[in-house]
């Protein structure tokens, strides 16, 4: 039988534990486990309620059925995680005996550490490892046969876990760790933010208002200009009227990168998990990272889809020597889902006259947007069947994907090879860790044209609408913004909200909790076998001076283990007493004796008198007597605090 | 006086080895850095729990005190003391003589408490019985201190008082005021006031007690053995038991002859568990 306050100490750890699975998993998984958790909590009271006999297996089976359904027969991550959860849940039925307390327990500190498959997050730690410190405690207060009280127990479960959180770090720097992992259940397709498969309008607008990061760079010198801090990530070659799709041709990878010439920027990128296998790059890569490859048309493509925080190295170069157009990618570059209509034929024919090859006609595309005020908004409505003409000729309001798509569409229609390229534009350089912290809202479209002799050339026509927006989202998110301003907020100048202090301190505060994080992830969750290496290796040629300090770590210990480890109460309470009275001009002799000091004291400080000798005799009754000398202590110190 | 102590795992920690072990596949599986921390948390959290329930042992005095008589079949108690002397709270102690049901108990620091223990006693006789095993499995369950105590019990099990023959009459009643003056001792607490000798007290010799010789042995009824109808041994004992609380009951004056040893006449609880005593040590039957 188990104590009711015990089991409901336990129930609620457990609950705490489960809760953040409430963000990973299918919510039938975690309304399994919270529906045998009340249950439980009303079998507390009255036990008659709880199943028995031929229920349980009954309950066992259906619960697998559910989790099993809902996951649609799908073998991975989420479906395992889920039957655990509502395992965990169903063994809360049958908790009857000491031995399934403990397997409670240990399940619980399973599940909590399942959790971490989903988020490493510093703050998701934190809160895991509390959750577990909380099962411990609820283990520890199991064992304690009376109820033992909330200090205590804290104290206990003090004394268990402050210890073992150095071992842990020891274990964690120094313990062998295997090759790579063995099965891996594949990552359900979770909907996430970030950048989508196929361009359509609306794709990058939902995207604007999202803070969640996306990666952050890490540079070895000074980061490049705002206004180069381009982030390629996808290239978009056909289109059907409306979405913009990729080509497998030029997603095939190419052996060798592009020849680079002018300033280099070596950096490191380090991407928050997105189960895509987009990676990121400064323009074009100079230099292919190892867990990536490099396609023909010069973006990074990881090798396995990016389930966990994953960092890789980067060269970029200013300017790039692009090989000729292969034939293919001349038709793609020029292809149209038809026929242009007569107005963008009209259109084109005037926007040619006086320019003179494929630039100066970009540079003539985009005064035109900007003569005709074309706005820039996140919500320009839903385009009919012709998207482009609509946009180009009645809507004239768009978000990033719209102009883009319009400029190549215009582009390629006059017969220059153009492409739409996704990624993100600019970021927030944290001023504390000198890395940009680049967040979905970030996310932004623009295009390349081929110029002959030049190559591909990078062209933003969002640039020429809204440069206000653009030279904001170079330095944007905020981090405390939320979400972003919208453009128009942006446009009419209302983006600068006024410096308060609290919105200054809180700016400063999440720079700080950036800057914070990035490390968490550099240094805790990008420990891997080759640091691991590295450390020994470093060890391994310092071995004398590790040796020897910590000899003298250890002798350090046992000689304050041996001397002033535990050192009597009673003297340190009298030696209290002896500093207080040299602070007023009285020093003890090495000779004098208690008495003598106090007969001494009491008839140059008449006023303390009474005080000095009821610690004196106090002292000299336990020190000598048969007094208990920790009450006489706390006697002592209690004078002192009244003097 | 303090045995070594003993630690082992329970046989729970079989679930935690088996836990540990599928955490850090788990982890090693996925590469996730988090979950190596809180797998070797959870084992540094095991090797702690090592040391606090050998911690847990540790400043523990044990003291054995003199258990009281019974009957045959009655639950016997054996009373021990066990004194926290460190400055740390213990808690879920258990102490319980070899298999018994065992009793569980916390101490505060400085804390010393007595404890009962069941044990139960079917036969008559003289027990020694070994001093109490004490564990903890504080603070997880995982462990198992466990400290066994040297000395012994010495418990008297009286046979059980069993139904037969009436009490024989006494050839005649015992009476106080006609034995015969004997000489002074110092008084013990229990004397009854008349016996003391008050003069004394007021002549300033101290609180002296006048005893008095044992009225002549024909004056009591002495229960003996050979003059018992033929029974079992363990019957026959029975018979006497009951005879001897009965007597005492009635205030007579009586004694007791076995085939073994002979207890001269008297009363008073002393007697009667001297009585009681003979019974209980008297041989068994030979088979």
């Amino acid at each position: 039988m188990i104590e009711p306050a015990c089991l409901r100490f336990l129930l609620v750890a457990l609950l705490l534990v489960v809760w953040p699975h409430l963000f990973h998993l299918h919510w039938s998984h975690v309304a399994l486990f919270l529906g045998f958790w009340a249950w439980r909590w009303l079998g507390i009271a009255r036990p008659r309620l709880l199943p028995r006999g031929p229920w349980l297996p009954l309950l066992t089976l259906a619960a697998a059925v559910v989790v099993i359904v809902s996951r649609r027969g799908a073998i991975d991550l989420a479906t395992s995680t889920g039957l655990f959860v509502a395992g965990l849940g169903l063994k809360l039925m049958e908790l009857k005996r000491d031995r399934d307390v403990h397997i409670v327990v240990l399940l619980g500190w399973f599940v909590a550490l399942t959790q971490f498959l989903y988020d490493q997050s510093l703050p998701m730690t934190l809160y895991a490892f509390a959750a577990a410190a909380l099962l411990t405690a609820a283990a520890v207060r199991f064992e304690a046969a009376v109820a033992l009280g909330w200090r205590p127990l804290a104290r206990t479960v003090a004394g268990l876990m402050a210890p073992a959180l150095p071992l842990a770090v020891l274990l964690f720097l120094f313990f062998p760790r295997p090759q790579s992992g063995f099965v891996r259940l594949p990552f359900d397709a979770v909907a996430r933010t970030g950048l989508a498969d196929v361009m359509e309008p609306g794709a990058v607008a939902r995207l604007a208002t999202s803070s969640e990061l996306a990666f952050r760079v890490d540079f070895e010198d000074e980061p490049p200009p705002p206004a180069q801090r381009y982030w390629r990530a996808q290239v978009f070659w056909r289109f059907d009227g409306r979405r913009w799709l990729r080509h497998p041709a030029m997603e095939q990878p190419r052996p060798r990168p592009f020849p680079g010439q002018g300033r280099r920027y070596r950096y490191w990128v380090t991407v928050e998990p997105h189960h895509r296998r987009w990676l990121f790059s400064l323009g074009v890569p100079a230099t292919v990272p190892a867990p990536a490859r490099l396609t023909r048309d010069g973006v990074l493509r990881a090798r396995a889809p990016v389930d966990e925080r994953l960092r890789y190295e980067v060269v970029s170069r200013d300017s790039y020597r692009f090989p000729a157009l292969t034939p293919l990618a001349r038709n793609l570059a020029l292809q149209l889902p038809g026929r242009p209509s007569p107005e963008v034929v009209t259109l084109l024919a005037e926007l040619r006259r006086g320019a003179d090859g494929p630039e100066a006609l970009a540079v003539a595309v985009l005064s035109w947007f900007r003569e005709q005020k074309f706005r820039y908004t996140l919500h320009p409505g839903t385009l009919g069947p012709r998207p482009i003409d609509e946009f180009l000729f009645r809507r004239r309001a768009g978000f990033c994907e719209h102009y883009a798509s319009a400029f190549v569409y215009l582009m390629r229609a006059a017969g220059v090879p153009a492409r739409v390229v996704a990624g993100y534009l600019g970021g927030f350089l944290n001023p504390r860790g000198r890395f940009l912290e680049v967040y979905q809202a970030n996310a932004h479209a623009w295009a390349e044209i081929w110029v002959e002799g030049k190559g591909w050339v990078r062209v933003d026509p969002t640039r020429a609408v809204a440069p206000a927006y653009v030279e904001q989202v170079q330095d944007l998110p905020d981090p405390v913004s939320v979400a972003m301003p919208s453009p128009q907020q942006v446009l009419e100048g209302r983006e600068a909200p006024a410096s308060t202090p609290v919105r200054r301190s809180l700016r400063s505060l999440a720079i700080f909790w950036g800057d914070l994080e990035h490390r968490w992830h550099r240094w805790v969750l990008g420990y891997d076998r080759s640091v691991q290496a590295r450390l020994f290796a470093w060890l391994g040629k310092r071995w004398p001076a590790v040796a020897f300090g910590l000899a003298a770590v250890l002798a350090l210990v046992a000689f304050r283990r041996q001397t002033g480890g535990r050192r009597d109460p009673l003297q340190a309470a009298y030696e209290a007493f002896l500093r207080r009275m040299r602070r007023d001009g009285l020093v003890k002799a090495p000779h004098e004796t208690p008495l003598a000091f106090a007969r001494r004291a009491a008839a140059r400080r008449p006023q303390q008198a009474a005080g000095i000798r009821a610690v004196t005799e106090a002292f000299l009754e336990a020190h000598y007597g048969r007094g208990d000398r920790r009450r006489a202590a706390r006697r002592i110190r209690a004078t002192l605090r009244r003097w | 006086m303090n045995a070594p102590l003993r630690l082992r795992p329970t046989r729970r920690s079989s679930i935690l080895v088996a836990t540990l072990a599928l955490m850090w596949a788990v982890s090693a599986n996925y590469g996730n850095n988090l979950g190596f921390l809180l797998t070797y948390l959870l084992a540094g959290v095991a090797m702690m729990a090592v040391y606090h329930s050998r911690r847990q042992l540790c400043d523990l005095s044990c003291r054995l005190l003199p258990p009281e008589p019974v009957f045959a079949g009655e639950r016997a108690r054996l009373p021990l003391v066990v004194e926290n002397t460190g400055d740390s709270p213990k808690w879920g102690l258990a102490v319980a003589i070899g298999d018994g049901e065992p009793v569980r108990f916390s101490l505060a620091p400085g804390e010393s408490r007595r404890i009962d223990l069941p044990w139960p006693a079917p036969e008559r006789g003289v027990h020694r019985i070994g001093a109490p095993r004490l564990w903890t499995l504080f603070p997880s369950g995982w462990f198992r201190a466990e400290r066994a105590f040297e000395g012994a019990w010495t418990l008297w099990v009286y046979p059980a008082p069993a139904d037969g023959p009436p009490l024989p009459p006494g050839t005649t009643a015992a009476d106080d005021g006609e034995r015969e003056f004997d000489g002074f001792r110092t008084y013990r607490p229990g004397d009854a006031p008349r016996q003391i000798h008050w003069k004394g007290l007021a002549k300033g010799q101290g609180l002296l007690t006048k005893t008095f010789a044992p009225a002549a042995e024909a004056e009591g009824v002495i229960f003996d053995w050979r003059r018992l109808p033929p029974a079992p041994v363990e019957r026959r004992l029975g018979w006497l038991c009951r005879w001897l609380l009965a007597a005492e009951r009635a205030g007579r004056h009586y004694g007791l002859r076995l085939p073994t040893e002979v207890v001269a006449p008297g009363s008073g609880p002393a007697h009667l568990h001297a009585c009681l005593r003979a019974l209980a040590r008297m041989p068994g039957e030979r088979p």
